[in-house]
């Protein structure tokens, strides 16, 4: 019997097996139109791409043909790659297209003028998806254009793009498209990338706009960013625009917003004060000292002797009352201090001082009205034998080494202060008086001449008298709006030197370098 | 035939777990929990229906199966189950997280205020830090990123601590940021807007609570912070002139006077 059931079974078994072979077949083949579906999923949506990518053209290196292929975006499913991507923040170009058509706000950006999309098709009609092996994909570079080509970017396919968002895909989109039309970086004169150039002497770097107003290719990343913050209604896209938006502006423009300077604190000898110095960084070969004009080391101290020497010197720090804000030679400085003294620059301690025989005298031979009306003053040096304060409706001058002074009443002049210049041939340091409406007059050289002279021999003077054109006040407001447009102006500036030094926020807070940002504008919000 | 039958039915399921492993595993799925996968509407093609519904203001639990990146127990299920961040999958098109709590979904964007305070409530000291360390891993994608920070800034003082330790941790250093068209001084930048737009968050809780200023007034000592010029300006807003909420009116200001230009 067992036998017999043996010999029974065993066929039943090998059709058994076959009949589950068969269902697993199927099975199988089922799972695998399955994960078609699944696969397809990720491909991007026919009709969207046929809307979006009209006149467009997306080309991949063949590395087995060695030439250029077309793609086509309908077989673009792989959403990690940059090609996917990039159809995809093209089609976010189209999809805020749309919506700003319905939409109430006025757009800033030439970008939205043009329609996001439409702005990028009218300069863009090539797309290149470049090896990483490629020269200029270098060093994960993301995207650029050649200026020999019209109407062409090149995208990087080595950059790992998958972890940004569609908002920062599609401004890189834009940024590279406005450089066919001719906006081309310049070099930076401040932050990370001039830090960079400055280290790694790497000239060739072109990595900033001069400013946001001439709406180069950051400065329409950062117009695209603010009206991309007005339509969207995601917060987190809001967020991510706004912020991406302002850290552009504050790094990668040369003019920074708001009035924004870079400058070093310089601390007086008295210990009671600490003032703004604005940072003459745009100055070519500005690493170099050259005589008759200072330029702040680059290097940074080290923490612990910075920390030493200030600590040594008891430095002052920033007092929360609201700064008195004067100007000392040519420069705008913040005075901190509640100190009643005006604090010189002494040429061979390069610090402010307060102790010399000149500015003990300010406060003996004025009285408190008087001097709150303190617009400026110079110190006396190897070319000038004398030094004055300027006030509101005087002149006050007194030689150096001697108890001789002399005053001129100014009452029609309406001063803005002193402005000391460098003659380029002789290498001799003059002051010039500036007055409101742009005029300027050079002072003499020696005390006897100045103590002859009275507020006519200003006013009669042809030089003075006839407003020019690019005068020093005139250039003066240049340089403080924007100190990088006048660069050879600035040579001949006698600037006051500064030290590296630490200062504190508060009482409490820890010392922090001298080195800083500062906005007269911000200041008064 | 029973024996026979039987035996078909033992092997043709195994063979449909094996495809259902197989199935999980797939690249399209991987990244989603089995609840996701379970919630994800079933369409043939991806086109921008994410975007555009996350563009829109949406209703708030359950009521999106996008991605769960951090699954954020309640407290009381924190000593069994403590946060696991999934790895998941991103896309250019996706505009902000999910978080789960207490079983919950949450699409972030959709949070407000109250919502945020409610569920912070609910979170461990452990789940913070991994909040924070989301935020601050350059290897998570920027959307996510600024979603949980926009999660952090709407919990407001429940998230004071966490935000200042975003704004005084260090900027990464990145092997070609010098480069200043690479992804990697792109990188730099979104390293940057973190820590402004918390610092920001910080200057605005420092108008409505006192104990806030504490916190600021420390951000300098960070030395990341006294290395960076411009966080330590924009740092020094507000205490220099004694009047929380500067910072806020600066980059305000920063952003008008390009708009009204």
């Amino acid at each position: 019997m067992r036998t017999k059931k043996i010999r029974i079974r065993i066929p039943q078994l090998f059709s058994s097996l076959f009949l589950l072979f068969a269902f697993m077949l199927i099975q199988m083949k089922s799972h695998a139109s399955a994960s078609k579906i699944a696969d397809a999923k990720a491909c991007i949506n026919k009709s969207l791409i046929t809307k979006t990518l009209s006149h467009l053209t997306l080309h991949r290196w063949t590395e087995s043909a060695q030439s250029w292929e077309k793609i086509k975006p309908t077989t673009l499913c792989d959403d990690n790659s940059i090609e996917y991507k990039t159809v995809k923040a093209l089609i976010y170009l189209k999809k805020i297209e749309d919506q700003s058509k319905n939409n109430g706000n006025s757009f800033h950006s030439l970008v939205f003028k043009e329609g996001p999309l439409s702005f990028f098709k009218s300069r863009v009609k090539n797309i290149y998806f470049e090896p990483k092996e490629q020269n200029f994909c270098r060093e994960l570079t993301l995207a650029y254009v050649l200026t020999k080509e019209k109407n062409a970017i090149h995208i990087c396919t080595g950059s790992p793009i998958s972890n940004e968002s569609v908002v920062s895909i599609s401004s890189v989109l834009i940024h590279e498209a406005h450089h066919n039309r001719g906006f081309l970086h310049v070099k930076c004169t401040h932050g990370i990338y001039f830090e960079l150039e400055k280290l790694k002497n790497r000239t060739n770097s072109l990595s900033c706009d001069n400013d946001y107003e001439s709406q180069g290719s950051y400065g329409l990343n950062v117009s695209y960013l603010l009206d991309i913050l007005k339509i969207t209604k995601n917060p987190i896209h809001q967020q991510i625009s706004r912020q991406t938006a302002i850290a552009h502006l504050l790094t990668n423009f040369n003019k920074l917003p708001m009035g924004i300077q870079r400058g070093n604190a310089v601390a007086s000898l008295e210990k009671k004060a600490v003032y703004f110095y604005p940072y003459a960084s745009s100055l070519p070969h500005d690493n170099k000292k050259k005589t008759g004009t200072h330029y702040i080391p680059q290097k940074k101290p080290t923490p612990s002797s910075a920390t030493k020497t200030i600590l040594d010197a008891n430095t002052p720090y920033f007092s929360q009352n609201d700064p008195k804000v004067i100007t000392v030679n040519k420069n705008k400085l913040y005075f901190y201090s509640d100190s009643e003294e005006v604090l010189v620059y002494n040429h061979n301690t390069n610090l402010f001082i307060a102790t010399d025989p000149f500015s003990r005298m300010y406060k003996s031979m004025f009285d408190e009205n008087t001097r709150k009306t303190l617009i400026d003053v110079f110190y006396p040096n190897l070319d000038i034998n004398y030094g004055c304060f300027l006030f509101q409706k005087s002149l006050f001058c007194k030689q150096e080494d001697s108890s001789n002074t002399h005053q001129i009443q100014l009452t029609h002049l309406e001063p803005h202060g002193f402005y000391i210049y460098k003659n380029a041939t002789t290498r001799r340091d003059f002051y010039l008086l500036l007055d409101k409406s742009g005029r300027s007059y050079q002072l003499p050289n020696d005390f006897s001449t100045l103590s002859k002279m009275n507020e006519n021999d200003i006013n009669n003077d042809p030089y003075f008298s006839s407003k020019q054109k690019n005068s020093s006040l005139e250039l003066l407001s240049l340089w403080a709006v924007s100190p990088l447009s006048s660069s050879s102006f600035l040579r001949e500036v006698f600037t006051l030197p500064s030290q590296n030094i630490l200062m504190k926020i508060n009482s409490e807070s820890t010392w922090i370098l001298g080195l800083f940002y500062w906005s007269a504008q911000i200041e008064a919000l | 035939m029973r024996l026979n039958l039987i035996f078909i039915i033992i092997v043709s399921s195994m063979g449909s777990l094996l495809i259902l492993i197989s199935h999980k595993n797939s690249p399209v799925l991987s990244s989603q929990s089995q609840t996701q996968q379970q919630d994800r509407p079933h369409s043939p093609q991806i086109d921008n229906s994410d975007s555009e519904k996350n563009d829109e203001k949406a209703t708030t639990a359950n009521n999106d199966p996008q991605l769960s990146p951090l699954n954020l127990p309640s407290k009381e299920n924190s000593n069994t189950e403590s946060a696991q961040p999934t790895s998941d999958r991103t896309r250019a098109e996706e505009s902000s997280f999910s978080i789960a709590v207490n079983g919950k979904k949450y699409d972030i964007a959709s949070l407000d205020e109250a919502d945020a305070e409610r569920l912070s409530e609910t979170l461990s000291q452990q789940q913070f830090k991994e909040i924070k360390t989301v935020i601050l891993s350059p290897s998570e994608s920027e959307v996510k990123r600024h979603s949980y920070l926009y999660f952090l800034m709407q919990m407001k003082q429940a998230g004071v601590s966490s935000l200042y330790e975003i704004v005084k941790s260090e900027i990464p250093q990145f092997e070609f940021q010098n480069n200043p068209h690479s992804q990697d001084a792109r990188k730099k930048t979104l390293e940057l807007s973190l820590r402004i737009a918390a610092l920001e968050a910080l200057d605005n809780l420092a108008t409505i609570d006192p104990q806030v200023r504490s916190y600021l007034s420390q951000i300098n000592q960070s030395k990341s912070v006294s290395d960076h010029p411009i966080l330590n300006y924009l740092s020094s807003l507000s205490l220099a002139s004694g009047k929380p909420g500067k910072l806020h009116r600066a980059l305000e200001a920063i952003i008008n006077e390009k708009e009204a230009l």
